[in-house]
């Protein structure tokens, strides 16, 4: 299966849900080439590391949800694509601590 | 209702009649002017140079323009100049007059000069909240009775008079001119029947459209100046906040009701139309009063208090998604339409960078 990946690309973005058209930013941004991904050992753990910024907060509004989450895309041979992604809240220290 | 007396001595600030009367009557005359002027040119022109194709000679008949008026260069030329005056001073006192409404002294000066000098925070103490809108013009403006003037979004109630009063002014400077032709084909001896007949219809919309707009130039000086100043910004989730609300006119309401609203927005396509739905996700009511009567002496003015809520969601914008928070003064007036005016507020998240601000 390592073999077979390309590429792979790991961002921490945050992109809308909703009833009108997805907008997403990224926030964090990485890519290993195929020869990077050879050093790299995909059978441990690879952390990132990043500050993540004051805004815009998750939010679950009717028309209108904030998502923030950590999207893996692997590039396969054959112009195969795999995406997974780990969602996770973004929350204010201040809210977190209110009882 | 007490009647104007224009022959007693006028004392202090009081005026003869109401200068909302006032305002309409100026409106109508500069209007009947710039009108009068477009049928006396039109029908100066037409005599001297569509008559002059006609094989016959012109007759024209005494008490509308005479005969010396028309036929000699001078007489054409002075009732033309007289013409031209009509329509630049109806026109421009108009346009002038127009300009005034719903725009303070001090916003007139500042227009004059051409510059104002602006309270704006040092680009160093701006502090970028991704996606949160930075409300730079904010604080622009400070305010009498509390820190900031909130600056109202919408339609703007002059342009929307403004509109009507070109459309007003144009559809009846054309009437005029046709009913110069038909005035000019009668005394040629020459009707133009179907076009005396289509003035008719022509006349109607003409006044129609010229009634649409004493209408709104009745409503937009009605319904006076909506202010509301805050005691700081930008706003942070669970703090308090003082609200001054000032409303001008001379209106009865049924019911005025100040609020605070945040409203989900989202554009989203459906086909080739390009939609726009909003949604209030939050509206906490912050003062209604019924049954109340506003003087354009005496505004009706409340200070508010206000506190957002602790786990409110911060201000955002993105390309086809945005959560606002504003201020919102409603009213049911009568006889006017009802109005609401918005106030837009930006709201940041609890925690984040240090921010100072200039007051």
């Amino acid at each position: 299966m390592a073999s077979d990946v390309q590429g792979l690309e790991a961002s921490v973005m945050w992109y809308t849900e909703g009833k009108g058209e997805e907008d997403l930013n990224v926030h964090y941004f990485q890519r290993w080439n195929e020869t990077q991904l050879k050093q790299l050992d995909l059978n441990n753990a690879v952390s990132l590391r990043c500050q993540l910024p004051y805004s815009p907060l998750s939010y679950e509004g009717t028309l209108v949800r904030i998502r923030w989450c950590v999207r893996l895309r692997m590039f396969c041979s054959a112009g195969r694509e795999i995406v997974v992604q780990m969602p996770f809240q973004l929350v204010s220290d201040v809210i977190a601590d209110t009882p | 209702m007490r009647l104007p007396k224009p022959w007693t001595k006028k004392r202090g600030g009081r005026l003869l009649g109401g200068a909302f009367s006032g305002a309409i009557g100026e409106a109508m005359l500069l209007a009947g002017l710039f009108l009068l002027g477009v049928f006396a040119s039109a029908l100066m022109l037409f005599q001297r140079f569509a008559s002059a194709s006609l094989s016959r000679a012109a007759v024209i008949t005494e008490g509308i323009v005479s005969d010396e008026a028309s036929a000699s260069t001078l007489g054409f030329w002075i009732v033309m100049v007289l013409a031209i005056a009509m329509i630049t001073v109806g026109g421009g006192g108009l346009i002038y007059r127009l300009l005034r409404i719903g725009a303070s002294d001090e916003r007139r000066s500042a227009i004059r000069a051409g510059s104002i000098e602006m309270m704006r925070p040092a680009t160093s103490d701006v502090v970028p909240l991704p996606s949160v809108p930075q409300g730079r013009g904010l604080t622009d403006s400070p305010g009498v009775h509390q820190t900031y003037r909130l600056a109202s979004e919408g339609p703007n109630r002059a342009s929307t008079v403004a509109a009507s009063a070109t459309l007003s002014l144009l559809w009846n400077a054309t009437w005029f001119v046709l009913l110069a032709v038909v005035v000019s084909g009668f005394l040629n001896d020459r009707p133009r029947w179907v076009l005396t007949f289509l003035l008719l219809p022509f006349g109607a919309i003409g006044w129609w459209a010229f009634r649409h707009f004493l209408e709104s130039l009745k409503r937009t000086a009605g319904v006076g100046a909506t202010i509301v100043e805050i005691s700081d910004q930008p706003l942070h989730p669970g703090q308090e906040y003082t609200l001054f609300v000032s409303q001008a006119g001379k209106l009865r309401l049924r019911r005025l009701r100040v609020e605070l609203v945040c409203e989900e927005e989202t554009t989203y396509r459906q086909g080739t139309d390009l939609r726009i739905d909003r949604h209030q996700a939050y509206t906490q009511i912050l003062h209604t009063q019924r049954d109340l009567s506003i003087d354009p002496y005496a505004p009706w003015e409340q200070e508010l208090a206000i506190k957002l809520p602790a786990d409110a969601m911060h201000s955002f914008q993105s390309a086809h998604n945005a959560v606002c928070w504003k201020i919102t003064v409603s009213g049911d007036a009568r006889p006017w339409p009802s109005f609401c005016q918005s106030f837009p507020v930006v709201v940041h998240p609890p925690a984040g960078p240090p921010m100072r601000l200039p007051r």
